[in-house]
């Protein structure tokens, strides 16, 4: 007798949601992600629903994807400033050219591999802007900055490798990042960089010898 | 040859997580600021809209201007746009004159008056310039003040600028002379030192191959008393158009000792200054990239002077602070150079970065109130600048 005197109580205060036009919503995106179901989207769905207007879907893909890639443009770029700024060339791009892109349920990769393109942009002008002198060499972000705290002989070595890696060329740089410090496979390393696998092998092995050689340290696994 | 390492595959899990949320946030909001208008049909048609409205604007405009202006002049003859004619209508082509002087008013109420002997060729007119060769003797000419064309004689090693004023050029067998009664006329030639001087009312100043030295056209320094009037040889004004003023010829020679010569010009005349702001800016970051700092410093210092007007002076500024900056003791004349540059409102960006340069000298040249100045300045134009973390602000 309680429980059905309780939930009557209940369903008299709190009455049962019903659709009604307009009825406290904002818009139409907002009634839109009110009435999608529990189980998220995939990337395939929202781009989907991104090209065909809805604007929620490009925000969810943003907030899905954007962290993870922020992440790797700061560990490759090695500043916030840069890392913030290219995120945000990352998505104007993507979203500008979305409708290009063949394989909706990759928009990840996909979305990675300008990531690494306007990073590699990034490298040259800031390579350009350091030989004129307007730019500083400084780097809030540098591997030994991230170093986990209390391993300072760590700290020391990752400040020999980003030295040694600041001299590189910058694919050289981007391709021995990707592998050593993302972990990605060489097969990844090649479609973010937009090489064959080949040419991949190739930068991580150079750059792999110019650390080994200039430093003095070394994976003890092979790169490449 | 390695020694121990401590780095492990994937080297991410030795390293600490980069806090993203922040800067996720601030380009979502920069992203989404007009996200409405992303693939949007309304926009898409909005735009199409606007663009051809423009299009159409403009079209209609030259149509427009086609049917307003006419390229023909009254003797059906055609015209450049907006060409200076003389006062019958015609275009101006000759003054020359023999054993009398000619003269030819324009339709803006300018005058060309040539002395006996002279042959004044014109070149080309046009909204913006009126050009005429002087080939031989001497000419006066009044211009018309607040015309909107400027007025060029060429003579032999000699270019002289003018938009309203009164003076004469006269065709030497090496040279030409200028002299100026009312206004300011720039000369250029290759034979001044930085191609260029201007000359007020009552100088006078010679140019040419062998122009008399020293120094060039000037007589004897301003001490044996002032500069006397010269002496009139042309007949009186042709014009009697009281409004425009009496046209009054005068001879180059003067009988006294001529005025001082202008600062810009100096005693060793024949030097062709070629540099452009362009080319100095260049040799100056060629300067600074061979370490070569206090040549850099001299140069960008030439740029300042010589160029006190060009928009690009900022960045000017700002190299001149870091090729200071790289010198042992330039501390100081690199913060001048950065204060300087405050001063002159750069863009944001380049704000931004000479606040920051200028808040890290003060604090190593021992200022700190100035640099918490201009740390508290930074705070109030850059929110959320870029380099907050460099400076350690809040």
């Amino acid at each position: 007798m309680l429980p059905l005197v309780l939930s009557a109580a209940v369903a008299t205060v709190v009455p049962f949601p019903r659709r009604q036009p307009n009825a406290g919503l904002p818009d139409e995106d907002a009634r839109d992600s009110l009435l999608q179901p529990l189980c998220p989207p995939n990337d395939r769905d929202l781009v989907e629903q991104a090209l065909a207007g809805r604007t929620s879907a490009l925000s969810t893909l943003y907030e899905r994807h954007a962290p993870r890639i922020h992440g790797r443009i700061a560990r490759l770029l090695g500043r916030a400033s840069d890392a913030e700024d290219v995120l945000h060339e990352t998505f104007i791009e993507a979203f500008r050219d979305l409708s290009k892109l063949r394989e909706p349920d990759r928009f990840g990769a996909w979305l990675e591999r300008i990531a690494v393109h306007r990073t590699h942009r990034r490298f040259r002008y800031r390579r350009l802007l350091e030989r004129l002198g307007f730019e500083s060499t400084a780097r809030d972000l540098s591997l030994e900055a991230l170093a986990l705290r209390g391993d300072p002989e760590l700290g020391l070595e990752l400040r020999r490798v980003d030295e040694a890696l600041s001299r590189l060329p910058a694919e050289l740089h981007i391709a021995w990042k990707l592998r050593a410090i993302e972990g990605l496979e060489l097969s990844e390393v090649a479609e973010r960089c937009g090489c064959s696998l080949a040419t991949a092998k190739r930068r991580i092995e150079r750059a792999q010898r110019v650390v080994r050689n200039t430093v003095g340290v070394a994976f003890p696994e092979p790169l490449s | 040859m390695n020694q121990p390492s401590k780095l492990r595959f994937p080297l991410r899990s030795a390293l600490e997580e980069i806090p993203s949320r922040d800067a996720v946030l601030r380009v979502q909001g920069r992203l989404f600021e007009r996200a409405g208008e992303l693939h949007t049909k309304r926009s898409r048609l909005i735009r199409t809209f606007l663009l051809s409205t423009a299009a159409a604007a403009l079209v209609v405009g030259t149509l427009l201007l086609g049917a307003v202006w006419s390229p023909f002049d009254s003797t059906g003859r055609r015209t450049e746009a907006g060409a200076l004619l003389t006062e019958d209508g015609s275009e101006f082509k000759r003054l020359q004159s023999e054993s009398a002087p000619a003269s030819v008013r324009l339709a803006d109420g300018s005058v060309l008056r040539a002395a006996p002997g002279t042959r004044v060729v014109g070149l080309g007119s046009t909204a913006t310039e009126f050009v005429v060769l002087l080939e031989r003797g001497a000419v006066d000419i009044w211009v018309t003040p607040g015309g909107p064309r400027r007025f060029r004689i060429e003579a032999k090693w000699a270019r002289i600028e003018v938009v309203g004023t009164e003076f004469r050029v006269t065709r030497k067998e090496h040279g030409a002379e200028v002299f100026v009664r009312e206004g300011r006329v720039l000369v250029y030639s290759p034979t001044l030192k930085d191609g260029v001087a201007a000359l007020g009312p009552g100088e006078h100043l010679e140019v040419g191959e062998n122009a008399p030295s020293p120094p060039l056209g000037f007589s004897a320094p301003q001490e044996s008393g002032p500069f006397a009037e010269p002496t009139l040889v042309l007949p009186p004004p042709l014009h009697d158009d009281s409004n425009a003023g009496p046209v009054s010829a005068f001879r180059v020679e003067s009988k006294g000792p001529a005025p001082p010569m202008p600062s810009s010009i100096s005693q060793n005349a024949f030097v062709i200054a070629t540099e452009t702001f362009a080319t100095l800016r260049d040799q100056a970051d060629r300067a600074r990239v061979a370490r070569d700092h206090a040549r850099a410093e001299s140069l960008y210092r030439e740029i300042l002077a010589r160029f006190p007007h060009d928009p690009r002076l900022g960045s000017v500024r700002y190299a001149l602070a870091l090729a200071c900056l790289e010198q042992p003791g330039g501390a100081a004349r690199a913060r001048e150079a950065l204060l300087s540059l405050l001063l002159a409102r750069p863009a944001k960006s380049l704000e931004e970065d000479t606040l920051v340069r200028l808040i890290e000298l003060e604090a190593s040249l021992g200022l700190p109130a100035e640099s918490a100045r201009h740390r508290q300045l930074y705070l109030e134009k850059f929110p959320t600048g870029r380099h907050r973390a460099r400076l350690d602000l809040p």
